[in-house]
């Protein structure tokens, strides 16, 4: 005969209950909490049973018991607060999980993006390795996340300890940004003459090709390419001097230059991935400067697969900052700090 | 939505005021059960699982002792305010005083010294000053 089948339902119920509630107590303090509950519950059903006349029924304990809570939630209770990351770090956490979001997952998914777009694979073996990359990458995301979140766990256990928490100096926080618009347009000012300059100089690059290759101009002739995409790059230049002349006559509209940069950011998206498809943009007047044109060559595409990266990454920048600045500029004016 | 908000700023400011009625409390001694029917018979019901939790973290503090004793052929475990815990207890005593003055200054109508162009005719308030049932409402 077991020990519940000795006792009566109620009080094998109230057992039951402590004992699940034990589980999750810390060894220690098990018996100790336990004895405590324990007499609490007891002198409970005792006050019950002298209100009603009578003995509790199993079904009136099991109410009762279910009004105190499952057994997993009251022996939380009795466990110290515990967080993987406190209130003190993880606003850094938030953070840097979102620098690794905005450098590394969003520019790689539209890498991919792109990759898939531009492509156009059709075979199933095509796609199912870019299936296969995409689950590579959240592979690797998860595992960033994860090495981030036990290191910030680990110095969030050591910075308790630490006095760096506390002592800190106000004068060493940096400098109020104050961006009036007067600052805006002696930027765009600035970037309105040397846009002008940028120009005048592309417009003269077909006339004096040493403008750009310097001498090996005269053993060196531009490829076909540029002949499709230089045009782009002249109204990508002129788009960037009427970008600061708006600037300059408007300051105040803080939505227009990166709503516009990323129209800008797209056309030159376009010009990167007319580059890289081609690998050829000098060619020799002779084979005896071939070499030469095949590292410049070299040289060139691995300038516009950089442009490429930065652009994407900039991409992200732009939408970022225009949602934000269009959200800002809709809701009232919030007051200044200084 | 409403409620929930409401509930989890009741808690919040229930959670100290808790203690210092445990504190006040134990200045006799009692054992768990008798402590939450001491407490509600005052109007202040407190859970089991809030109760228990919150005289082990105060005993672990030093602000409560305790001890297992027989009565009426059971153990109990009582506790008691420790002369740390009474120190404490006169000291939270005052910040709570001080704090409902400072709160009834802050809910106090504030008269107009002039009838301004924005000045209630009725109540003689300016505006953003509202009766205290008005702002419960």
């Amino acid at each position: 005969m077991t020990a519940s089948q000795t006792q009566s339902p109620s009080k094998d119920l109230v057992a039951r209950y402590l004992q699940a509630v034990g589980f999750w107590l810390p060894r220690g303090q098990k018996q100790d909490i336990l004895a405590e509950l324990s007499e609490d519950l007891r002198s409970q059903i005792e006050d019950r049973e002298s209100d009603l006349g009578r003995a509790m029924t199993e079904s009136e304990v099991s109410d009762l018991l279910k009004q105190r809570g499952r057994p997993i939630m009251v022996a939380a209770q009795f466990l110290p607060q515990r967080s993987l990351i406190g209130p003190a770090l993880y606003p850094v956490y938030i953070f840097v999980l979102k620098i690794v979001a905005l450098c590394y997952v969003i520019p790689w998914l539209l890498v991919w993006f792109g990759i898939l777009l531009f492509h156009r694979t059709e075979t199933a073996a095509h796609l199912s390795g870019e299936w296969h990359s995409l689950g590579t990458l959240w592979t690797v995301v998860f595992t960033q996340f994860g090495i981030i979140t036990l290191v910030f766990a680990a110095i969030d256990r050591v910075s308790v300890k630490t006095p760096c928490v506390s002592d800190w100096d106000p004068r060493k926080l940096p400098k109020l940004k104050v961006e009036t618009t007067t600052k805006r347009r002696v930027n765009a000012f600035a970037g309105l003459i040397f846009g002008i300059f940028g120009l005048l100089w592309l417009l003269a690059i077909p006339n004096y090709p040493f403008l750009i290759i310097g001498p090996a101009a005269y053993f060196l002739k531009g490829a076909p390419i540029w002949q499709t995409v230089y045009w782009p790059i002249v109204v990508l230049s002129i788009a960037s001097i009427f970008e600061q002349l708006v600037i300059l006559i408007r300051p105040q509209l803080t939505w227009f230059p990166p709503t516009f940069r990323i129209a800008t950011t797209l056309l030159a998206a376009w010009i990167v991935n007319a580059l890289l498809h081609t690998q050829t943009y000098v060619l020799p007047a002779n084979q005896d400067v071939a070499g030469l044109a095949g590292i410049l060559n070299i040289c060139i595409l691995i300038c516009a697969g950089i442009w490429g990266v930065t652009l994407v990454v900039g991409l992200v920048i732009y939408i970022y900052k225009a949602f934000r600045e269009i959200r800002r500029t809709s809701q009232p004016a919030a007051p200044h700090l200084a | 939505m409403d409620t929930a908000i409401f509930e989890n700023l009741r808690l919040e400011l229930r959670r100290g005021s808790l203690i210092l009625a445990v504190l006040a409390q134990l200045r006799t001694e009692h054992y768990g059960y008798a402590l939450r029917k001491a407490l509600e018979s005052h109007g202040l019901a407190i859970d089991e699982n809030t109760l228990y939790p919150l005289l082990r973290r105060l005993e672990t503090q030093g602000l409560l002792m305790s001890h297992w004793r027989e009565e009426d052929k059971r153990n109990k475990r009582f506790y008691r305010l420790s002369p740390q815990g009474e120190i404490v207890l006169y000291q939270l005593l005052n910040e709570n005083e001080a704090m409902h003055t400072a709160i009834d200054r802050i809910m106090a109508p504030v008269p107009s010294p002039q009838t301004g162009p924005g000045t209630n005719p009725e109540t003689g308030l300016e505006p953003e000053v509202l009766e205290p049932k008005e702002q419960l409402q």
